[in-house]
Order: structure tokens, then sequence, then C-alpha cells
């Protein structure tokens, strides 16, 4: 499968992911994480004097709290991913797309980079709270 | 096999460009199962096949291109079904507007509605599903109950379609319940059941019996066919016509029926109905 293809397949996963009320609400709780783990970050940079720290940082932060981890898990995995192919093959995307991408292969992929998607949120806060910090 | 169940048995079939196989059979038959393995959605325990020069072995990670009607079609529900079709048609690499524009009126389908899709009705969903399996022109079409939940003008329109496709050279393998919908449009249809194929037939070759339906003057001629050792009635329809079996051709009929002094009012030709040879050979099976 060519890369605009494969460009195009993630595109189309994109636009109909996030469209989903499913993944609204799941984004949102990535957001709390993010704003969690970001709110940590922030009393150890202040109470410590660290001048630098870097969205990684925030990742960290983020699976170190067990809490953070219980709400990452249940949201990225058991509410949005491990029903989604079930989901895909009962709403009858998967007979529209699956011819489209020529490869299995190529739509395994496709469907992987859904999952990435759930660190978006964290490292988009990182950045603006470390934008503000530094 | 699903669960040690042969779900399909030594199923044997070829569709050629321009030709519109019908797949009928009881629920359980084995249609989607077929269908599925097609597309390559589901691999096969045994068995060979080529789709479109693509290899249907487990083996193979390759998908065929081919375009897929389903039942109950799902779109992105927020976006208007141009969009839909621009981000499907995407994927292959040709959404211009050109391309989903044509498809969309192809089906009917108004190609400036900017309404979301779920504003749409049934029959404006399985229009748009026709438009996403067509508009990159495959060479091979899947229709699984396409007509399901259209209108008349809208079956009819389908039937339409589906006929100009198959002229224009597309294979079709079309699934559907409705016996009638079938006959009408299939070059060729198969018998499913038990996962195996128990008939293949073509409905407008004469592979459907031909038969005469006679109406006669007076009921006093009703009796004298009845008596006549040349006709085999086959059933009295109505007060005063006849279904006759056509064992020679008509002219002959109508000729050996006037010798014989039958009043005869008007005899049509006509032939088996699907739907009775499915109900014959489903039950005799």
């Amino acid at each position: 499968m060519s890369r605009s293809r494969t460009f195009s397949l993630i595109r189309f996963e994109l636009v109909r992911v996030l469209l989903s009320t499913r993944w609204l609400v799941a984004m949102l709780v990535w957001l709390l994480v993010a704003k969690l783990a970001a709110r940590s970050v922030q009393v150890y940079v202040y109470g410590t004097g660290t001048s630098t720290w870097s969205v990684f940082d925030v990742h960290a932060a983020a699976i170190n709290s067990s809490f953070n981890v219980g709400l990452l898990l249940l949201t990225s995995f058991v509410f949005v991913a491990c029903d989604g192919i079930a989901r895909d093959c009962e709403s009858r995307y998967v007979h529209m797309v699956l011819p489209r991408t020529g490869d299995r292969r190529s739509w395994w992929l496709g469907r992987r980079d859904r999952r990435e998607r759930a660190r978006i949120p964290i490292r988009v806060l990182g950045c603006v709270c470390r934008r503000g910090l530094v | 096999m699903y669960a040690k169940r042969r779900v399909l048995d030594g199923v044997d079939l070829t569709i050629r460009p321009g030709e519109v196989l019908g797949l009928v059979g009881p629920n359980g038959a084995g249609k989607s199962t077929l269908i599925r393995i097609l597309s390559a959605m589901a691999r096969p325990t045994e068995g060979e096949g080529v789709v479109l020069g693509r290899s249907i072995r487990s083996s193979s990670s390759k998908t065929p291109f081919l375009g897929m009607m389903i039942e109950r079609p799902t779109f992105i529900e927020a976006l208007s079904g141009r969009s839909n079709l621009s981000l499907l048609f995407g994927i292959r690499g040709d959404s211009s507007s050109g391309v989903v524009a044509a498809a969309l009126t192809k089906v009917g389908l108004d190609p400036e509605d900017r309404r979301p899709v779920r504003t749409y009705s049934l029959g404006m969903r399985q229009r748009l599903s026709l438009a996403q399996a067509i508009g990159e022109n495959p060479s091979f079409l899947v229709l699984d109950e396409p007509t399901n939940g259209l209108d008349p003008s809208g079956i009819i329109a389908m039937r339409t379609i589906i006929r100009r496709l198959a002229d224009e050279g597309m294979g079709v393998l079309l699934a559907s319940h409705l016996l009638g919908e079938v006959e009408a449009v299939c070059d060729r249809v198969m018998l499913l059941k038990e996962g195996r194929v128990i008939r293949t037939l073509r409905p407008f070759q004469d592979d459907l019996a031909p038969f005469v339906l006679l109406e006669v003057e007076r009921e006093s001629d009703l009796a004298l066919v009845c008596s006549m050792s040349g006709v085999r009635v086959c059933r009295r329809l109505g007060p005063l016509l006849l279904r006759l079996e056509l064992t020679e051709g008509v002219p002959a009929t109508v000729r050996t029926l006037a010798a014989a002094g039958v009043g005869i009012e008007a005899v049509y030709r006509d032939r088996d109905s699907l739907e009775r040879v499915y109900l014959q050979e489903v039950a005799n099976s």
C-alpha cells in the first residue's frame, strides 16, 4: 500500500474517531489525566527549583500514579480499544475500508494508530504547561 | 469451518465480467460466510479461490478491491454523504469532487445535499452505500440485500442500476431473500442450503419450467381439455382458467386444442417462478 493511501486511511480513521461520542468522552478523561499529571510536575518544579523539564515528564507523572493509570487503562483500553474491532465489524465499517486498503497489514496499522492518539492530549497539555513555566 | 461445523462445503463458483449471480438460501445457508470469504473478511479453512487475481487463501494478506454494499450500512453520522464518500474514496487516492458527485448522481442522490447522514432515511442510506460501492468503478461488486428498506421506485431504480453496471462489464454477486428481485435481475441463481449448492439455474434461459395458462370460453371446455390425451393439465387456477404443462410449443398446443373443438378465450405463456423452485428444492433437499 502506498504511503499516501496509508495517510488517507489514518485520516479517515481520525475523522471517524474524533466524531464519535465515545472518543469525545475519552478525550475529556485523558485531558483530565494530563492536567493532573502536569499539576504534579508543576508542584515538583516549583518545589525543587528545577528549570529543565520536558513533555515526557508529564508522561512519566501520568503513569506514576495508580489512579491516573487506572483512568488511562479504563478509557484507552476498556472503553475505546478493546471492542473496537468488534464494533467495526458490527457496524460494517470493515467491509467498506478493508477492500480499499488492499492489504490486511495496512488495515491493522491504521487501527493501531488510533491507540497512539491517546497520547496527544497529554503531550499538548505538557507543552502548554512547560511554556507557561519556563 | 466454525466450531467444527462445516459452514460451506464444496462450493464451486465462477463469476464472469458482466454477469449477475444471485445467491439464495435460507438463514444459515452460508451466504454471508461466502461473501465474507470472497471479500477477504474471513479466511477459508481449506479450498482455493481467486478474486480479481488475488488469492483468498489463508496465507495471503492481500485483499482484492471490490465494491461492497452490505446490509445496514453505517457511515460517519455527523458528516454529509458527500464528505463520507470523499473520505472513503480518499483511501485509494481518488476523492476528487467530480468522482464523488458522479457516484452520488448515479444512485439518485443529490451531490449538493449537505445534510448529515444521521438525517438520512433508510433508503437514502442504502443508496449511499451503493454509491460507495460503485463510485470507484470496481470490476466486481458484492451486494448483500441491496433493496432492503427501499420503496418500490427505489427497488426498480436499484434493479436498473445493477443491470446497467453488469452491462458495463461489472461482475455482480447479489445475495437476497427477495426471490422476485433475484429472478428479475440475475443471469444465474445459486441455491444454497446448509453450506452446499443444491441447484444453479438460469432464469432467462428456461431453467424455470415453461407452462401455458389457458382461459376457455365455457365450463364444458374445461371437461373437454381435461379429457384430452395429448394435453396435461397441471392445475385449475380459476373458474375458466387452467395451467397446462408445455410438452410441445405453444402454437402446437393451441392447434391441438382448437382441433379438439375447445373454445379458447386466451392463451398465455409463462414460466415457473424462482419462489416455487426454491420452495421445492429447499424442501426436497
